[in-house]
């Protein structure tokens, strides 16, 4: 039997709750058990990607740094959409890592073909 | 003369709103944490007809790579110096 592909969604911004470090520890920790994992950043989620995060001002770690090192745990689909991006005019910002762009259509594909489905 | 300081992301806009309806001539707007995402340049004109003076707390703007360049700046050493200079402080949060 394949193991279940996992969908982890995370909607906030850096910093301000845990959730973008947790979405990064619950892929980390599904790659551990060989689990698939995709990576979905929607809405504030996206500002998780500006670049030149400088985060050692309020004792945080670098999100650029955290989601880059991903594709090491064989973490490499990292997804927005193009909604997300519109929402901070982000459509022409070089980001870090740079993600996937999907549009509505792709969105909804992505989560009819995850059962396992983690919002954060 | 009042210090409103700021901490929502441009995504809550109803925070926002309240903040800008309430701000007066003189007082001084400081925005703070996912705040400083107003300074993106989509979200910025929306600042430039608030009648409060608008500054940012620098280590905010640093963290979440959101350029300085033409905002006014503080450190916490001067958001300190701002809370005891002005009259009252409002959190908008």
């Amino acid at each position: 039997m394949n193991a279940p592909e996992v969908l982890i969604i995370c909607r906030r911004a850096p910093y301000a709750s845990s959730a973008a470090r947790d979405a990064i520890d619950v892929a980390l920790s599904c790659a551990l058990f060989a689990l698939p994992v995709t990576l979905l950043l929607l809405d504030d989620a996206v500002l998780q990607l500006l670049p030149d995060q400088q985060s050692g001002g309020i004792g945080q770690k670098n999100p650029n740094a955290m989601l880059g090192v991903l594709p090491m745990y064989d973490i490499d689909r990292l997804y927005t959409s193009t909604q997300s991006l519109a929402l901070h005019g982000l459509e022409d910002v070089r980001l870090d890592p740079a993600p996937i762009v999907l549009d509505q259509a792709e969105i909804r594909a992505l989560l009819a073909r995850h059962p396992r489905v983690i919002m954060l | 003369m009042m210090l409103h300081t700021l901490n929502s992301s441009p995504s809550d806009r109803t925070t926002f709103q309240s903040c800008a309806a309430s701000l007066s001539e003189g007082d001084s707007l400081l925005l703070i944490e996912e705040a400083v995402y107003w300074l993106l340049p989509h979200h910025r004109h929306e600042l430039t007809r608030l009648p409060a003076r608008i500054l940012a707390l620098e280590p905010d703007l640093l963290a979440r790579g959101v350029s300085s360049a033409g905002v006014n700046y503080v450190d916490d050493a001067g958001f300190v110096e701002l809370a005891v200079t002005h009259g009252s402080v409002i959190n908008w949060f």
